[in-house]
């Protein structure tokens, strides 16, 4: 359990804070409400009639005393265990006959209680102080814990065994593990952004070759329907097309005979005559398939580019593949970011979770008395004081059930 | 101790009264939300205390409360005694948080 503790001026204020909350939270916000030393259970009756005993001592500022207490969210307590552990608490504090209400919230995953305190007493008219009331608190909850059977929150009003020096370097090495834990985070984040880009850097090379090489397919099969030698062709027509692409289609279209020796048909009309239209009506076809070829070489150009200019933002080895080998080193930066990853995701699953290590952090650093949280700051570094101040926070919200709501 | 002028109120004066004027300020400084001593200097010195605001209003809250958390013990008693009259207390207990939320 957890018990914070606060002083306030308004009974109106809190009564009314604790049954409705914020405008969204009314619905099935309380779970039962009692009262000790009040006629009556009605909170906005209640926060009246302690306004008005309150009067009864003219100096008093803050009259009102709010404690919360919170059970852990896997402890089953009834309502007759939680109104024991609030009565225990009244008690020990010495406010036993002071008007109360007891407000049981029924709002979060944790079961929690308020207890709305008149400090005024209602007989005598003399203040209650809130002197030491942190220890006594925690004290009374300990041994609820013990006697109710439920979950023990490690504090320093129990483990006396464990100094506080060790409390201190606990809490500091499980911050150095909550830090590694968000850096890790971070790296992974970034590792699975730069996998996901050399992926898509790959696929699109991959797409880029296959569409160059089955262009050239094509252009080969053409080529031995226009030339006795198709290879020789290719070779010239590729050569002229390095040079200038468009004329080179051009000339295969018009003047195929430019890059090589042209098939032929015999025609028997008398006299021997060899016949090449066939070949030139080919190579019209021809001329597309080159057009294919050049631009699909231009593409793969253009890919293999833009994966160099990629490589270079996220790489600062700062070399220069050639065409050939951009394919493979793409692959290769996609083999490391995933080893990166694998390594990355070893490391998390040796550590604890990380929210699992943010809820135990934040109720240590909770349970550390503003000195003694002081000190931490002599074993961390800056960056984790600030992380640590943050956890604590948030504990106090969660404590009072607010969770950054009042 | 407050400083008033760069002075530290550190002097101190015994007065007289007799029982029914010292009730009459006790009385009136109650009615003013202050302090007694509070309420004679400020008196004393020529300002007239005002009175707090529901002062009236608190203290019949207060008187009636106190009878309405016993009258709430006893109607409770009753019930789990099983007594023939525990229904009145119950009513009486209504009727008191009634006339406690009519008092402004």
């Amino acid at each position: 359990m957890i018990g914070v503790s606060s002083s306030n001026k308004s009974f109106r204020a809190l009564a009314r804070y604790l049954v409705e909350g914020r405008a969204e939270e009314a619905e099935n916000r309380v779970a039962w409400i009692a009262s000790r030393n009040l006629p009556s259970d009605d909170p906005e009756l209640a926060a009246r009639i302690m306004r008005a005993t309150a009067a009864q001592n003219v100096r008093v500022k803050e009259p009102v005393y709010h404690v919360a207490l919170s059970f852990d969210p896997g402890d089953v307590v009834d309502r007759a265990a939680m109104e024991r552990v609030a009565d225990r608490v009244v008690e020990t504090l010495g406010l036993q006959e002071q008007q109360v209400l007891i407000v049981a919230h029924a709002d979060r995953d944790h079961p929690h209680v308020h207890l709305l305190i008149n400090r005024v007493h209602p007989e005598t008219g003399k203040v209650w102080s809130r002197w030491q009331d942190y220890p006594a608190i925690q004290r009374v909850l300990r041994e609820e814990e013990e006697a109710l059977g439920l979950r023990r929150v490690p504090g320093r009003f129990t483990e006396r065994a464990v100094s506080e020096r060790d409390v201190t370097k606990g809490l500091a090495d499980d911050l150095q593990t909550y830090e590694r834990l968000v850096e890790i985070g971070r790296q992974r984040y970034n590792v699975e952004l730069e996998s996901a880009a050399a992926q898509a850097r790959l696929a699109q090379l991959d797409a880029a070759a296959e569409r160059a090489r089955r262009a050239l397919d094509t252009l080969k099969q053409s080529l031995r329907a226009v030339y006795r030698d198709p290879d020789h062709a290719l070779g010239s027509f590729l050569a002229a097309a390095g040079k200038d692409p468009a004329a080179a289609a051009r000339q295969m279209q018009e003047t195929p005979e430019r890059f090589g020796e042209l098939l032929t048909v015999d025609r028997g009309m008398g006299r021997s005559r060899t016949d090449d239209s066939a070949a030139r009506g080919t190579a019209r076809t021809a001329a597309a398939a080159g057009r294919d070829v050049i631009e699909a070489e231009r593409a793969f150009r253009v890919a293999i580019a833009q994966a160099r200019n990629g490589r270079r933002k996220e790489t600062t080895d700062g070399s220069d593949q050639e065409p050939a080998d951009a394919q493979a080193a793409v692959r290769a930066d996609l083999q490391r970011t995933q080893v990166s990853l694998g390594k990355l995701r070893d490391e998390e699953q040796r550590l604890p979770g990380l929210h699992l290590l943010e809820r135990a952090l934040a109720r240590g650093l909770w349970e550390l008395s503003p000195p003694e949280f002081n000190r931490l700051r002599l074993v961390v570094t800056g960056a984790q004081f600030g992380l640590a101040r943050k956890l604590r926070h948030m504990a106090q919200d969660v404590a009072l059930g607010r969770d950054d709501e009042m | 101790m407050p400083v008033v002028n760069g002075e530290r109120r550190s002097v101190a004066k015994l007065i007289r009264f007799t029982p029914s004027e010292l009730e009459r300020v006790l009385d009136q400084a109650q009615a003013s939300g202050r302090p007694v001593a509070c309420f004679i200097r400020e008196a004393s010195l020529g300002s007239r205390p005002r009175m707090k605001n529901g002062s009236a209003g608190d203290a019949i809250v207060h008187q009636l409360a106190r009878l309405g958390t016993r009258l709430r013990v006893l109607a409770r008693t009753a019930t789990e005694q099983g007594l023939p009259n525990a229904t009145d207390f119950d009513a009486a207990l209504s009727d008191l948080l009634e006339t406690i939320r009519q008092i402004e």
